[in-house]
């Protein structure tokens, strides 16, 4: 098995994946929460681009219209570019909702919280 | 109860780890395909995307030609989920009072080096925004460049003052993109249509892929004023 970055890089997104889901199920402080999401998302990004060949290809810029080959899958590079954008508005929703829940009840903890308990 | 609840938590039981190598074999199974073998790769639509995006929208940047030319569509809902979050933010924080006055009074060196960074920022974000089918970036880059140079206002203790030009803009310049979409279907044939010719022989040159600088123009100045709305929104406080 050679360990180029090619092999080692989606089994280091599976960890930062990994990583992230972990950070979320155990956090406590919703901000910590947040950013274990984003580390997850960077992780899934990371995964999408260590798809595209990138070791050996050339960036997909072409300079020859007629010459096709030895160029990087341009997909996954569009794919993430909205994935990054969605990204950033779900943590800006949530620490919105983050700011606003610390301002009404003085807390982050999540386990403390006791407004959707019956 | 919950610092008891919070150790059985951490406990990791032989069940979790079974199941950790068991998820891990079946990554490492399947790694051959992610990773890209030369016989998959040649399978893939990339490929013809990097034979079909030069002829069908004339962008040498492929990773361009396939978010606004062949994605058009999907960017249009990118773009309306940012303005979504954009509006659900506003609703969330937006009826709070601005706080005219900053926290802490602002850093010396921010606030005498905005003067001498601010152009140069948005010179390249208009540069990256222009030239996104030609060199690495596009309109997405760029309105994030120009929405950091406000971030460095805010921090230098500026205020966004014309908040309902922002709002104007950013509508504006949203209503531009659906408008142009829409155009595309009496003047090219479909939606996203091509309304500005191809010029092949002018490949690799600024004004040579159709809609697509358009297009990101358009995008780069939505994402900006979204993001600086955002900002701005973040500065308000609760009124007591």
């Amino acid at each position: 098995m050679n360990l180029s970055l090619e092999t080692v890089l989606p089994a280091f997104s599976l960890m930062l994946i990994l990583l992230g889901l972990w950070g979320v199920a155990t956090r406590k402080n919703l901000i910590k929460i947040f950013i274990s999401l984003s580390i997850a998302e960077t992780g899934v990004n990371l995964l999408y681009i260590s798809m595209t060949g990138f070791v050996h290809g050339k960036v997909p810029i072409l300079a020859d219209p007629t010459v096709t080959s030895g160029y990087v899958d341009p997909l996954p590079h569009a794919m993430i570019l909205t994935s990054i954008v969605i990204g950033t508005a779900v943590t800006a929703l949530g620490l919105a909702l983050t700011a606003r829940y610390h301002e009404r009840t003085g807390t982050l903890n999540v386990t403390k919280m006791k407004e959707l308990k019956n | 109860m919950s610092s008891k609840l919070g150790k059985k938590r951490l406990f990791i039981s032989p069940m979790h780890l079974l199941w950790a190598i068991v998820f891990g074999g079946l990554f490492f199974a399947i790694l051959p395909a992610i990773s890209g073998h030369e016989s998959i790769r040649s399978e893939r639509v990339g490929e013809s995307l990097l034979v079909q995006a030069p002829a069908q929208s004339g962008a040498p940047n492929a990773v361009t030609a396939v978010v606004v030319w062949f994605r058009g569509l999907d960017t249009l809902g990118e773009v309306s989920v940012l303005f979504l979050v954009a509006a659900a933010l506003g609703m969330i924080l937006g009826r709070g009072k601005n706080s005219t006055e900053p926290e802490s009074k602002p850093n010396e060196i921010v606030a005498h080096a905005k003067t001498l960074v601010l152009p140069h920022f948005m010179l390249t974000g208009l540069y990256i925004t222009i030239h996104g089918h030609l060199t690495p970036g596009g309109g997405f880059q760029g309105g994030v460049m120009a929405a950091g140079m406000a971030l460095l206002l805010i921090l230098a203790g500026d205020r966004v003052k014309h908040l309902h030009a922002l709002h104007f803009l950013e509508g504006l310049v949203g209503s531009l993109y659906a408008l142009v979409a829409i155009s595309g279907i009496w003047f090219a044939g479909s939606f996203l249509g091509n309304l500005i010719p191809i010029k092949t022989e002018a490949f690799g040159t600024l004004f040579s892929a159709g809609i697509i600088p358009v297009l990101y123009i358009f995008i780069g100045i939505k994402v900006g004023t979204e993001i600086i709305s955002i900002y701005d929104n973040f500065q308000r406080r609760e009124e007591a």
